[in-house]
C-alpha cells in the first residue's frame, strides 16, 4: 500500500531518463491501478450502477431545451434553446420562489445542525442507560407521524380560539389578545423552523449519538483526572470528535439548499402567507407539472442541479481551506 | 468502562449539569409524544366523534373500529410481507454496498478517489427526472417487477459518505497491520472494518429500512397495476383514499342510518390508524439497533 | 474474534442468498397479455336490448384505467354486482386506480411511454390523452348500437371535439336533476329557518341581518362560541369565496365567467366577474362581518378537517359551500349528537335589483370527459360490444339499483323500491365495498327502462323517502314535497356549463387563468380583514390594478370561442 507506492516513485525518479512526464505519470498510474486492483474491483460495479441508474437518465435534461409534449417524445418535440430558463428568470414568481426555498432552507440548516447536535450531546451525557434509550426512542417519535397529521396539529395549536399556544401566553400575560399566528406572514418561516425541529430533531440526532459512541472513553476518562469538567468535557472531546461527520453532513446539506421541501409547505400555506410559503417545488407543481409545462419543470430542475453542485463544489472547497473534513 | 452515577459524587457542575438535561428531557418526552399519543388516541377514537373535534391524549369514545377497516382488507397481509422483503433485501444490500464504497474511498492514496467520490456525491443532486427514470425503468425490465423495490436504490451516496466519514476515523493503524500479515483488501474489508464500523452501518441499516418500509411512490410510479408487488404503505393509502370519498355526500340514500353510523371511517382516523400500524414494526426493531451506539462499544473492545 | 466476524460475514452472505432464492421462488409468474379472444357480436340479429344474453357472451378481459384520485380502489369485476355484470357481458375488468400519488404525474408517464390499457377514464386528465392521440374514435363503431344510441343519442353530437369532430367517450356525467336538495347556497341552521317561520329569503342584507341577531341574542352554543358565518377556503376549495358574488348576480356556474346570451352564437360573450362591483361589495360584506367578530376568524388559515369540526359542532350559523362539501360524515356526527336541527338549509341569495337566481344550473350533460378506448387496445370492437351490453336495461338496473331482493324489490304494480333496510345497508361503506354499487364514471342511462322505472335518483317515491322527519317538517313548513321545488327552474343552456371546458397546456388562456387565481388568492382575504374602509379601498384598487396584468383577455378570448363553438356544434339555441 503506502509502502510499495513510495517504492515506485523513488524508482522513477532514480531511473533519470528524460521521458515526457505525462508517460511517466501514466506508468506511474497503471502501477497503481495495478496495486490497488482490489479497490477497484470493490467499488467498480456500484459505479456502474450509479452510471446506469442516475447519469443515462439525464439524457433527460434535452428536454429543459425544448418545448416537449409527451406524445411527440423527446425527438419530436421542438428546440427553443433557452427560452424555458428565460421564462422562469422573468417570472417574478419564481424569483419570489426562490427566496423562499433559499430563506428557509438556510433557516432550516442553521437551526436544524445545532438543534439536532445540541440533543445528541445531552442524549449522551444521560446517565441511566433506560432512561437514555426511552427518551432517544421517544425524540424520533414524532419522524414517523405524517406531515398531513403534524400540519394539523400545528395549525390547531396556533389557532386564535382554542390553541394551546395562544391559551398559553394569555395566561402568562404575555399576550392581551389572541394572535392568529398561521395569518401573519413575518411567522410563517419560523412555524416552519420549528415545527421542522420538532418533527425532526431526533431522527436527526441519531447520527451524531453514533458518531459519539466511536469516540474512545478513555479520553473522557483522562480530562476528567486533568480537572475538565463536564461542559469542558463536552467542549474539548465530544464536539470535536463529531466534528468530522457534522462537516461532511454539512457540506451534503448545502448542496440541497433549494431543496427546502414540499409537503410541509404546502399543508401549512395558505392565503394570507402564500407570498412567503411557496417554494420551488410547489411552483414547479402548480406552473409546470399541472398545466402539461414538462420542460418547464425541466428546467427548474436543471437550474436546481447546477446550482447544488456549484454550493456542493464551493463548499468542500471552504471545508478544505478551514481544515476540516472534506467530502471531495 | 467509566459508569456514571447521578447525583453522587462528581462536581457541583456536573450534578447542575444533570439536573437541567433532566429536566429538560422530561420536557422533551412530553413534547414529543404529545403527537404520537393524539395520532393513538385519534386511532381508538369513533370518527364521528373525532371530527367534532376536542381529542386530545385519550381516546372519549373508544372503539376499535378503525384498526378494523385498515386491517380487515385481506390485501394487506400479502402487501405486508412484500414489505418486508423488500426492506430486508434493500437494507442487506443497501449496507453491503455502502461499506464496499466506502471503504476504497476512505483510502487516502486511491488512484480514483477524488472523481469517484464526485461521481457519487453528485447523484444525490442531479436527476433525470420522472420520464427518463421511468424509460430506464421500463428498458431494464423493472416495470412491474419486484426488483425495482431492491436494485435502483442500491447505490445511496449519503450512507456511503456517512461510512466512509466513520471509517476515516479508524486509526490507519489497523489496516497497516493487517496489510503487514499479507492480507487482501477484501479479507481487510469484512474482518477487520467492517467490525468496527458497526455503529454507523447501523445506522445506515435503519435509514435504508425505513425509507423502504415507508415508500409507496414508487410502487405508484412503477408497478401501480400489479396487486402482488402491493407494498404495505401503498395498500393504507387505497384505505386512505377509500375513507376519503365517505366524507363528501355519498350517492346512496341517507335516512336514518343511526346503526351504521360507528361504521363510517373518516380520513383523518385512517391517517391515524396508518401511522400506528405502519410505526409500530419500526419501534420494535430499533431497540435492536440501539445497541450499537452504546459509548465506547467498538473501540474499547478491540483495542489492544 | 476474527472467527466470529467471520460467521458473521457468512451468515449475512447465506441470509442473502436464502432471501433472494425464497422470493425469486415465490414469484408469480408474469403477467399474460390480454387474450385475443375472436369477438363474436352475442347480440347478433337481436336488436331488443332487453335481453343481451340469450347466448353466452364471448368471455374476455379488458384493462382499464381510472384516472381519478381519491377513489375507493375497488375491482368492481370481484364484488357481487360486478360478478352479475361479467356475467351479462362477459367482460371482466382490471383496474388500475391513481393511488398515493397524482393522476397528471401517472398520465404524463403513460403517455410518454404509450404503455396504455385497453380502456381509459382520465376524469381531469382525459384532455391530455386526446391531445396525445391516444384514444380511438367511436363515433362509427357505435353507430348501429341499439342501446347505446338509446340511451345517449340525444346528445351524441354533444360529444364531437370541437377540432376533430370526432367522439372519443360516452359522458357519464348525465346532469339529472337533484330532486331531493339544493346542492348549493347560503345555508343558515334549521332550527333557525323553523324559529322564523320558514322564510324565503333572497336579499343578502337580510340574511346577514339574520345571522347578526341571532348572534347577538346567542353568543355561545353548548359552551362555545357561536360562528356567524364561514366558509371552505382551503386550497382548492377557495372558489367558495370567489363564485358567490357571481349567483348573487343571478348567473348560472360557469367557473370564473359569465357568458352573456342571445340568438346567435355570435351574441354568447364571456367576461370575468372578479373585478366587478359584486365581488367588491360582496367582499365589504364579508369585511363588516369580520370587524363585527361575525365571520370564523379562522376561515383562511384553518384545514378542511378543522372546518369541519366546526361545522360538525352545531357552532355554525351560516354559510356558503357546495353541498357536498359537507353532507355526508359531518352531517351524521350532528345528527349522532342529537343536533339534526343544527343542520343546514340553504337560500340563494341576489343582489339588490336581481330577479332570479341561477344557484341550481340547467340538467344539461357535462361533457368533458369519460370512459374511451386507447389505442393500445387489441379489441375495440368488443369493448364497444361491452359497452352496448352494459347500456341494456339488465345492466343499468344492476348498475343503478342493485341485485332485485338485495338492493331493492319490485312492487305488484311493477314499480322498484327499497325498503327502510336496504336502504340502511347503502350506508355502509363496507358493503357498498363488497356489493360494488358504486359504478361511478361508467356510461350511464337518465332514460326510464322499457318496463316504465326510472333510475332511484329520478324515482320520486325513493326521493321522498330519503327525507328524515325534521326534513318532513322543514318541507311542510315550506308548502312543498321536496327541496328542488323552492328553486326557480333551471333555464336550459345551450353550452352545457363553463366549468367544464378545458384549457390547452401551456396556453395563454390557462397562464391567465393560474394567475388570475393566484392574485384573487392573495388579495381578497386581504380585503376581507381589513380593518378599516381605507384599508379595504386601497386592496381593492391594488388587486384591480395587478388584474390587468395578468392577461385575462386571452383567457375570456378563449372562453367566448369555446363556448360560441359549443352553442354552434350542440344546436341547442332556438
Amino acid at each position: 500500500m503506502n509502502g510499495s507506492t513510495s517504492v515506485v516513485l523513488s524508482e522513477n525518479k532514480a531511473s533519470g531518463f528524460e521521458k515526457a512526464s505525462t508517460f511517466k505519470t501514466f506508468k506511474t498510474f497503471l502501477k497503481r491501478l495495478n496495486v490497488q486492483k482490489a479497490l477497484v474491483l470493490m467499488c467498480a460495479p456500484f459505479v456502474l450502477h450509479i452510471l446506469v441508474f442516475n447519469y443515462i437518465p439525464i439524457w433527460g435534461w434535452i428536454m429543459a431545451f425544448q418545448e416537449f409534449r409527451p406524445h411527440l417524445g423527446i425527438s419530436g418535440s421542438e428546440f427553443v434553446g433557452f427560452r424555458q430558463f428565460t421564462t422562469l428568470f422573468q417570472d417574478d414568481l419564481f424569483i419570489l420562489v426562490l427566496r423562499n426555498t433559499l430563506a428557509m432552507s438556510s433557516l432550516n440548516l442553521i437551526f436544524g445542525f445545532l438543534s439536532a447536535i445540541l440533543l445528541a450531546i445531552l442524549l449522551n451525557e444521560l446517565g441511566n442507560k433506560i432512561f437514555k434509550k426511552l427518551v432517544q426512542t421517544i425524540s424520533y417519535l414524532p419522524y414517523f407521524v405524517s406531515w398531513v397529521v403534524v400540519a394539523n396539529l400545528v395549525i390547531s395549536s396556533l389557532s386564535p380560539s382554542d390553541g394551546i399556544i395562544n391559551r398559553v401566553l394569555l395566561a402568562l400575560g404575555i399576550i392581551e389578545e389572541s394572535v392568529l399566528f398561521m395569518g401573519v406572514p413575518e411567522y410563517f418561516w419560523g412555524i416552519i423552523v420549528a415545527s421542522n425541529i420538532w418533527k425532526n430533531v431526533g431522527w436527526n440526532s441519531i447520527i451524531y449519538l453514533s458518531a459519539m459512541s466511536g469516540i474512545d472513553p478513555e479520553l473522557y476518562q483522562a480530562a476528567s483526572i486533568d480537572g475538565a469538567g463536564r461542559l469542558r468535557r463536552i467542549w474539548h472531546i465530544t464536539l470535536p470528535g463529531i466534528m468530522p461527520i457534522v462537516s461532511v453532513l454539512l457540506i451534503m446539506n448545502l448542496g440541497w439548499i433549494l431543496n427546502a421541501g414540499f409537503e410541509q409547505q404546502l399543508l401549512l400555506s395558505n392565503p394570507l402567507n402564500m407570498r412567503v410559503s411557496e417554494v420551488i417545488d410547489i411552483y414547479v407543481l402548480r406552473y409546470g407539472i399541472s398545466m402539461g409545462r414538462f420542460s418547464l419543470a425541466t428546467a427548474a430542475g436543471v437550474f436546481r442541479s447546477i446550482v447544488s453542485i456549484i454550493m456542493l463544489l464551493s463548499a468542500n472547497a471552504l471545508a478544505k481551506r478551514l481544515g476540516s473534513d472534506r467530502i471531495i | 468502562m467509566k459508569s456514571k452515577r447521578f447525583l453522587s459524587g462528581g462536581t457541583l457542575e456536573d450534578r447542575v449539569f444533570d439536573t437541567f438535561n433532566i429536566l429538560f428531557m422530561l420536557g422533551l418526552v412530553v413534547v414529543m409524544l404529545y403527537p404520537f399519543a393524539n395520532t393513538i388516541a385519534v386511532s381508538l377514537n369513533e370518527s364521528l366523534d373525532t371530527i367534532r373535534g376536542g381529542i386530545g391524549i385519550w381516546p372519549r369514545a373508544f372503539t376499535l373500529a378503525n384498526f378494523r377497516t385498515v386491517l380487515s382488507r385481506v390485501e394487506i397481509y400479502h402487501a405486508a410481507i412484500i414489505s418486508v422483503q423488500r426492506t430486508v433485501l434493500s437494507t442487506l444490500v443497501g449496507v453491503l454496498t455502502a461499506l464496499m464504497v466506502a471503504y476504497p474511498l476512505s483510502r487516502k492514496d486511491f488512484v480514483f478517489k477524488k472523481p469517484v467520490s464526485m461521481m457519487f456525491l453528485f447523484t444525490m443532486y442531479v436527476s433525470g427526472g420522472l420520464i427518463p427514470v421511468y424509460f430506464l425503468m421500463r428498458s431494464l425490465g423493472l416495470l412491474n417487477n419486484f426488483w425495482v423495490y431492491v436494485i435502483p436504490g442500491m447505490t445511496s451516496a449519503f450512507n456511503i459518505m456517512i461510512t466512509r466519514s466513520y471509517i476515516n476515523q479508524l486509526p490507519d493503524s489497523f489496516v497497516e497491520s493487517a496489510k503487514i500479515d499479507g492480507a487482501g483488501e477484501f479479507r481487510i474489508l469484512f474482518t477487520i472494518i467492517f467490525p468496527l464500523v458497526l455503529p454507523v452501518l447501523a445506522v445506515v441499516a435503519l435509514f435504508i429500512a425505513v425509507g423502504n418500509w415507508n415508500s409507496w411512490f414508487d410502487t405508484f410510479l412503477f408497478a401501480p397495476g400489479r396487486q402482488e408487488l402491493s407494498t404495505l404503505q401503498f395498500e393504507l393509502q387505497k384505505v386512505l383514499q377509500a375513507a376519503s370519498q365517505q366524507i363528501t355526500a355519498p350517492d346512496f340514500t341517507r335516512g336514518g342510518m343511526q346503526e351504521g353510523s360507528a361504521g363510517i371511517v373518516t380520513p383523518t382516523a385512517i391517517r391515524a390508524t396508518m401511522t400506528i400500524v405502519a410505526t409500530l414494526p419500526v419501534l420494535f426493531v430499533y431497540p435492536f439497533l440501539q445497541k450499537y451506539f452504546v459509548k465506547g462499544l467498538t473501540l474499547g473492545g478491540v483495542k489492544g | 474474534m476474527k472467527k466470529n466476524t467471520k460467521v458473521m460475514v457468512a451468515a449475512v452472505v447465506v441470509l442473502i442468498a436464502a432471501l433472494a432464492i425464497w422470493f425469486a421462488v415465490g414469484q408469480p409468474p408474469a403477467e399474460e397479455p390480454v387474450a385475443e379472444d375472436p369477438v363474436e357480436d352475442p347480440v347478433a340479429e337481436d336488436p331488443v336490448a332487453e335481453d343481451p344474453a340469450e347466448e353466452v357472451p364471448v368471455q374476455r378481459t379488458y384493462t382499464l384505467f381510472y384516472g381519478m384520485t381519491g377513489r375507493d380502489p375497488v375491482q368492481l369485476s370481484e364484488t357481487r354486482i360486478g360478478q352479475l355484470v361479467s356475467e351479462k357481458t362477459g367482460v371482466t375488468l382490471e383496474i388500475e386506480f391513481v393511488v398515493g400519488g397524482d393522476a397528471a404525474t401517472r398520465a404524463g408517464t403513460m403517455i410518454a411511454s404509450g404503455d396504455f390499457p385497453d380502456i381509459i377514464f382520465g376524469h381531469g386528465e382525459h384532455n391530455r390523452f386526446i391531445e396525445a392521440g391516444a384514444l380511438v374514435p367511436i363515433q362509427d363503431m357505435i353507430a348501429d348500437k341499439p342501446n347505446i344510441q338509446r340511451t345517449y343519442g340525444d346528445i351524441l353530437d354533444m360529444h364531437r371535439h370541437p377540432d376533430t369532430g370526432n367522439i372519443y367517450f360516452l359522458t357519464p356525467y348525465r346532469g339529472a336533476p337533484d330532486l331531493a336538495h339544493i346542492g348549493i347556497g347560503f345555508w343558515l341552521v334549521k332550527d333557525l329557518v323553523r324559529d322564523l317561520g320558514f322564510p324565503v329569503v333572497t336579499d343578502i342584507d337580510e340574511y346577514f341581518n339574520i345571522i347578526r341577531d341571532y348572534v347577538a341574542r346567542n353568543p355561545e352554543f353548548n359552551g362555545a362560541p357561536t360562528i356567524g358565518f364561514t366558509f371552505p377556503a382551503e386550497g382548492w376549495r377557495f372558489f367558495e369565496l370567489t363564485n358567490p358574488p357571481n349567483f348573487l348576480m343571478g348567473y348560472p356556474n360557469d367557473g370564473d365567467v359569465q357568458i352573456s346570451r342571445g340568438d346567435s352564437p355570435e351574441d354568447f360573450v364571456a367576461r370575468t366577474y372578479a373585478t366587478s362591483d359584486s365581488a367588491r361589495e360582496y367582499l365589504r360584506r364579508l369585511n363588516q362581518l369580520w370587524n363585527e367578530g361575525l365571520l370564523d376568524r379562522e376561515v383562511f388559515v384553518q384545514t378542511h378537517d378543522q372546518w369541519i369540526e366546526k361545522v360538525s359542532s352545531g357552532r355554525v350559523v351560516g354559510m356558503t359551500a357546495q353541498r357536498w362539501q359537507f353532507a355526508g360524515s359531518p352531517m351524521q356526527a350532528l345528527e349522532d349528537q342529537d343536533l339534526g336541527w343544527r343542520r343546514f338549509f340553504p337560500f340563494q341569495l341576489l343582489n339588490e335589483g336581481v330577479e332570479r337566481g341561477q344557484y341550481v344550473g340547467a340538467s344539461v350533460p357535462t361533457i368533458r370527459d369519460g370512459m374511451s378506448i386507447s389505442i393500445a387496445a387489441e379489441d375495440p370492437e368488443g369493448i364497444i360490444q361491452f359497452f352496448e351490453d352494459f347500456m341494456s336495461d339488465e345492466v343499468q338496473k344492476l348498475i343503478h339499483w342493485g341485485v332485485e331482493g338485495e338492493d331493492y324489490n319490485v312492487g305488484s304494480d311493477g314499480l322498484f323500491y327499497r325498503t327502510q333496510e336496504q336502504r340502511d345497508k347503502r350506508a355502509d361503506p363496507e358493503y357498498v365495498r363488497t356489493q360494488g354499487t358504486d359504478w361511478w364514471a361508467f356510461p350511464s342511462t337518465i332514460s326510464p327502462f322499457a318496463d316504465g322505472n326510472q333510475i332511484p335518483g329520478l324515482t320520486i317515491s325513493e326521493v321522498k323517502a330519503e327525507y328524515d322527519e325534521i326534513e318532513l317538517e322543514m318541507l311542510e313548513g315550506f308548502g312543498v314535497d321536496t327541496f328542488a321545488q323552492l328553486a326557480p327552474e333551471p333555464i336550459p343552456s345551450p353550452y352545457g356549463f363553463a366549468w367544464d371546458i378545458a384549457l390547452p397546456d401551456g396556453s395563454p388562456a390557462q397562464l391567465a387563468n393560474t394567475r388570475i387565481g393566484d392574485l384573487r388568492r392573495f388579495h381578497y382575504p386581504r380585503m376581507v380583514m381589513a380593518a378599516n374602509q381605507a384599508e379595504f379601498d386601497a386592496e381593492w384598487n391594488a388587486f384591480v390594478a395587478a388584474f390587468e396584468e395578468t392577461g385575462y383577455a386571452d383567457y375570456e378570448a378563449f372562453m367566448t370561442q369555446a363556448i360560441q363553438e359549443r352553442v354552434r356544434n350542440w344546436g341547442l339555441l332556438d
